[in-house]
């Protein structure tokens, strides 16, 4: 087959995967756009997701969209007491206090998600028919549809709740002055649960996805993609919601562009290759602003 | 003042009994350490050795043991890494005073425990251990199951000769000595019989997404596709491979063995071919009545790994009752020379290079299940 139909090819899968990476960077950028926190501990929230989706199928015996729904709502629950045990107290800590914690919050979720539902790999139940869509001369199986489906819909919808309603605008307000926000009578605290129960609903339906996708899931599946939604997250300009969807699917196309043509050995290598390329020559991303730190 | 000095000697009496007498029992028990992967991504392979492995000691102690001792267990999880298999080996070596090792399972986990009981000298028995460059660690480890490079060799063969393939693509673990190993033997073996691997795609322990390499073979469409590598990620190779429209014949080795590839490979492995270690269908009593307990036991039929763990201890107890104590250099010469031990998989030959002489099976999966295709005897080593 010819060269062209397979670059399209890859194409599609580059941005079934990048699809995944935008979802988990949307909730890396929303946290960090609001409280400056790299929540190291976002990639783990997506791996939950998986398993509140595995046991919502298998034990709760839910079909796939209720399934989806009560992960996500899990995962939000888990980000809002994360984020209130763990980073409230901290809050006006040095950067880097919290920064440690949330690697620890990490490692936590880790070790209890081990403990909880065991280190085997678990495949995941596949709750809808397998089948390949054909488009002229290329594919597209109904798994990656599915990705590109529920990710549009997420994303539209999050631009509607941070755009028009008032919990955007206030998300807006204590984004730009946590202060200033506070003295207009806005509740930061609740604003900022509600970030994060937003960005840790996204990671659970990625998690999800991914399942179906892959059909493996581990407690350990959410380091690599994590790390690499915050590249990707960095790539757009991190705090930047469009840049965070921009990033994923630039992340997922290059990924599998290095497996085509290059090694799959480099897949990781040049993940992260791109995380210090942009710091070294455009530290606010793609789509930032170029802006003076204040100090 | 009398009083206190009867106290101090009763208690110094007391200390005296609590610590001898577990001494005298230590005597008569021949402690032997088990690693293996009970958790983590070859969990299933861990839990059939641990089953097989309890029940047949459990026999032999039922049976009065080796030479009137009887046996008794040290059983650690690896968790199927290296590093905790490292740990388990140093535990049962410095304070659990083990007379030798059984296990791990898997060939990284092995690679990182030989040289630790090489350097003890302690012998060690791998059922399960595949990869060529185990037993040339040292002469202290053996193992139960045959070299990578025969099981490579068996499945090009029976590719290119019983099934008349002449294009096969490969997909691998560069980062797993298991995988890279097959390959080899798979590659060099079905180059030789005039076949042509038309495409190669790597990835490495941990991947998820193997849509990019598959695409990639999918475009060149060959006849058979060799996937050598565990389960946990053979599975959801052979389930994407599907999906992105690759119909080749798929060939495995023994790592696809478990009851959970079904369920991973989303029973895309239907029609597959395997090489391994053993087939239920063979039709020995030994095996059979192997298969019979074991499923009545445990309540499912046991896969390969069980009867390698089985076979494992069968050749433990033939090495200590040859060796006659637990001596590590008289154990080690009995398990390089012990033969023609009745087991679950075949015949089995020590040898003091480690590997023993035995047979090995290709398997097809049809209809969920693994069906007896051929059965290849041993061609040197």
């Amino acid at each position: 087959m010819a060269w062209h139909i397979m670059a399209l090819q890859q194409l599609i899968n580059g941005l079934a995967l990048g699809s995944v990476y935008a979802l988990i960077a949307l909730g890396y950028t929303m946290v960090y756009g609001i409280i400056k926190l790299i929540n190291f501990a976002h990639g783990d929230i997506y791996m939950l997701g998986a398993y509140f989706g595995f046991y919502a199928i298998t034990v709760l015996k839910l079909s796939l969209v209720p399934a989806v729904l009560t992960s996500m709502a899990g995962a939000a629950l888990v980000g809002v007491l994360l984020e209130r045990i763990a980073y409230r107290p901290l809050r006006n800590s040095p950067r880097i206090a919290v920064l440690i914690t949330a690697i620890g919050a990490s490692l936590l979720l880790q070790s209890t998600a081990q403990l909880v539902f065991g280190a085997s790999f678990k495949p995941f139940p596949q709750a809808i028919p397998f089948r390949r869509i054909q488009l002229g001369p290329v594919f597209i199986t109904n798994r990656q549809l599915l990705i590109f489906g529920v990710a549009v819909l997420l994303m539209v919808i999050l631009h509607i709740i941070v755009h028009y309603t008032k919990l955007g605008k206030a998300m807006r307000a204590v984004s730009m002055d946590k202060e200033a926000a506070l003295l207009m009578g806005i509740n930061v605290d609740r604003i900022i649960s509600a970030t994060f129960a937003m960005g840790s609903a996204l990671a659970a339906a990625a998690g999800i996805l991914v399942g179906m996708y892959y059909n493996r899931i581990d407690p350990y599946m959410g380091m690599m993609p994590g790390l690499k939604a915050f590249v990707a997250a960095v790539l757009g300009g991190i705090g930047i919601v469009p840049g965070a969807v921009v990033g994923g699917l630039l992340m997922g196309v290059a990924e599998n562009v290095v497996v085509t043509i290059g090694s799959s050995t480099l897949r990781d290598a040049v993940a992260f290759a791109i995380l210090i390329v942009v710091l070294l020559f455009r530290p606010n991303g793609l789509l930032g602003k170029k802006g003076i730190e204040k100090v | 003042m009398s009083h206190v000095k009867l106290k101090t000697m009763f208690i110094c009496l007391m200390l005296v009994v609590a610590l001898a007498v577990p001494g005298f029992a230590q005597e008569d028990v021949i402690k032997i350490g088990l690693i293996t992967s009970l958790t983590g991504s070859v969990a299933t392979y861990g839990q059939s050795v641990r089953n097989a492995v309890t029940m047949g000691v459990d026999d032999i102690n039922a049976a009065g043991g080796i030479n009137g001792r009887k046996i008794s267990l040290v059983i650690l999880d690896d968790k199927g890494d290296a590093t905790e298999a490292a740990q388990a080996a140093r535990r049962l070596i410095d304070r659990e005073n083990v007379a030798m090792i059984l296990g791990p399972v898997i060939t990284p986990c092995v690679m990182a425990v030989a040289p630790i009981a090489q350097a003890a000298g302690l012998p060690m028995l791998t059922p399960t251990g595949t990869g060529d460059q185990i037993t040339s660690i040292g002469d202290y480890i053996f193992r139960g199951a045959y070299k990578d490079s025969f099981q490579g060799r068996i499945m090009a063969q029976f590719a290119a000769e019983n099934l008349g393939i002449k294009e096969a693509a490969i997909i691998y673990d560069v980062a797993n000595d298991y995988s890279v190993g097959l390959r080899n033997a798979f590659k060099a073996t079905f180059e030789e019989l005039g076949g042509k691997i038309i495409a190669e795609e790597s990835y490495s322990t941990g991947d998820t997404d193997f849509s990019a390499q598959l695409t990639s073979l999918a475009m060149r469409n060959p006849e058979s596709l060799f996937i050598p590598d565990y389960y946990s990620t053979a599975g959801p190779i052979l389930m994407q491979a599907r999906l992105l429209g690759l119909d080749s014949v798929m060939l495995g080795v023994d790592g696809w063995d478990s009851p959970d590839l079904s369920a991973l490979a989303g029973g895309f492995e239907e029609g597959g071919y395997i090489v391994n270690h053993y087939s239920a269908d063979v039709d020995s009593e030994v095996t059979q009545n192997f298969i019979a307990r074991y499923t009545e036991k445990f309540g499912q039929a046991p896969d390969a790994l069980a009867a390698l763990g089985y076979d494992g201890v069968l050749i433990m107890a033939s090495a200590l009752e040859a060796a006659g104590s637990t001596d590590p250099e008289a154990l080690k010469h009995a398990l390089g020379t012990v033969g023609d031990i009745d087991a679950a998989t075949g015949v089995i030959n020590m040898d003091p290079e480690g590997t023993p002489i035995k047979s090995a099976v290709i398997l097809r999966i049809t209809g969920g299940k693994w069906e007896l295709v051929d059965r290849i005897d041993p061609i040197g080593r």
